[in-house]
């Protein structure tokens, strides 16, 4: 019989499942601590839980790039996304009179706006890098034409309706002279065109279903639906009647979530690379 | 008991199975058959195999990297060889 039995197999459909529950346990357990921190700690329990969960992130997305060799497509991708979630957590740190009880400078103002710039910049061109991983393949996609258009019209329509409020409103900051909001403007663009690069990259995960790299580019597309999420709650402080405390309780879950999913599509990609090197046992 | 020799096409989408799936495995294994022979009748022979194992490089290259393709390539190369 020519029926491979690889001995790892097993061990690689079982890894993701078991990072997607320490994931979402982690999520729930720092989202209690910041649900249930009360006064002045709040915020500084907000501020720790964002700085871990980013430099978390980082690491899981440099644990994939560590897998690839130098000058491969998709070492260079992890690698921006892992630097990518650094910048965030140095402009987190940058939030003056939190964690490091910096003052309210300019000088501080300009150094978060290029930390928030970077982070933006570094992130939409590593998740673009993994939406054209499909096209470099020269493999076709799967499913129905119509069926690829609606996905794609569904998340490009999302993708330019979420962030679009926000965009207006921190280039009207920007043209006041806000660093900060100049560039937050730039982050709101970010935001749009990461959520736009969403549908390749699930296209991308749903192509290789059943398959171990199936898991990276599932993981990596939940985590940026994480973010466009996160961006539509903070709309639910505007409707009448919502209690104050849904939407920041809501954007904490989310952020967290966004975090730990890249963490472990970086993990997931190299352990499907991993398996790759273990030999393929076939019986006779 | 006797069995059938499975074709290497199918050989190639049963190692590449693991990593890209049932489906994506099979089109992957259809189409390197078929740009390295220009055929479409699924089949190669001992002597085109080399040739279609180059056409996968890239893909799995931009997958897996470059060192792990190489034992991937190594492993179906042994696999055609003796399946």
């Amino acid at each position: 019989m020519n029926q491979p039995l690889d001995p790892q197999r097993g061990a690689v459909a079982k890894g993701p499942a078991a990072l997607l529950s320490a994931a979402l346990a982690v999520t729930l357990v720092l989202s209690i601590l910041e649900w249930t921190a009360t006064g002045f700690g709040r915020t500084k329990v907000t501020s720790s839980v964002a700085v871990l969960v980013y430099l978390l992130a980082a690491l899981g997305a440099w644990a994939g790039a560590a897998g690839f060799e130098p000058g491969d497509h998709l070492r260079r991708a992890w690698g921006l996304l892992s630097l990518a979630n650094v910048a965030l957590a140095a402009g987190r740190l940058l939030f003056p009179e939190q964690l490091l009880g910096l003052p309210d400078t300019s000088m501080v103002a300009w150094l978060r706006a290029l930390a928030t710039l970077l982070s933006n910049v570094l992130g939409v061109w590593g998740t673009a890098l993994f939406a054209l991983t499909w096209w470099r393949t020269g493999l076709p996609l799967p499913g129905s034409r119509r069926g690829k258009i609606a996905v794609g019209v569904l998340l490009t329509v999302l993708a330019l309706a979420v962030p679009a409020p926000h965009l207006v409103e921190s280039i009207r900051g920007a043209l006041g002279g806000d660093p900060y909001a100049g560039a937050m403007a730039v982050g709101d663009a970010s935001d749009a065109a990461v959520f736009l690069l969403i549908a390749p990259v699930f296209l991308t995960a749903r192509a290789l279903w059943g398959g171990s790299l199936s898991w990276p580019f599932g993981f990596l597309a939940a985590s940026c639906a994480c973010w466009l999420l996160l961006d539509a709650s903070e709309f639910l402080g505007d409707i009448p009647g919502a209690p104050p405390w849904l939407a920041p309780a809501i954007t904490a879950f989310l952020r967290t979530l966004a975090c730990l999913l890249l963490a472990i599509a970086g993990l997931s990609h190299r352990m499907a690379i991993r398996s790759s090197a273990s030999p393929v046992v076939r019986q006779a | 008991m006797s069995t059938a020799l499975a074709s290497p096409v199918e050989i190639i989408a049963t190692d590449l199975t693991p990593y890209l799936g049932p489906n994506m495995a099979r089109v992957a294994a259809r189409m390197c058959a078929e740009r390295a022979t220009g055929r479409s009748d699924g089949t190669l022979t001992p002597g085109e195999v080399e040739r279609a194992l180059g056409m996968l490089r890239p893909m799995l290259r931009t997958l897996l990297g470059r060192a792990r393709t190489d034992v991937v390539l190594l492993q179906l190369t042994q696999h055609l060889v003796r399946p």
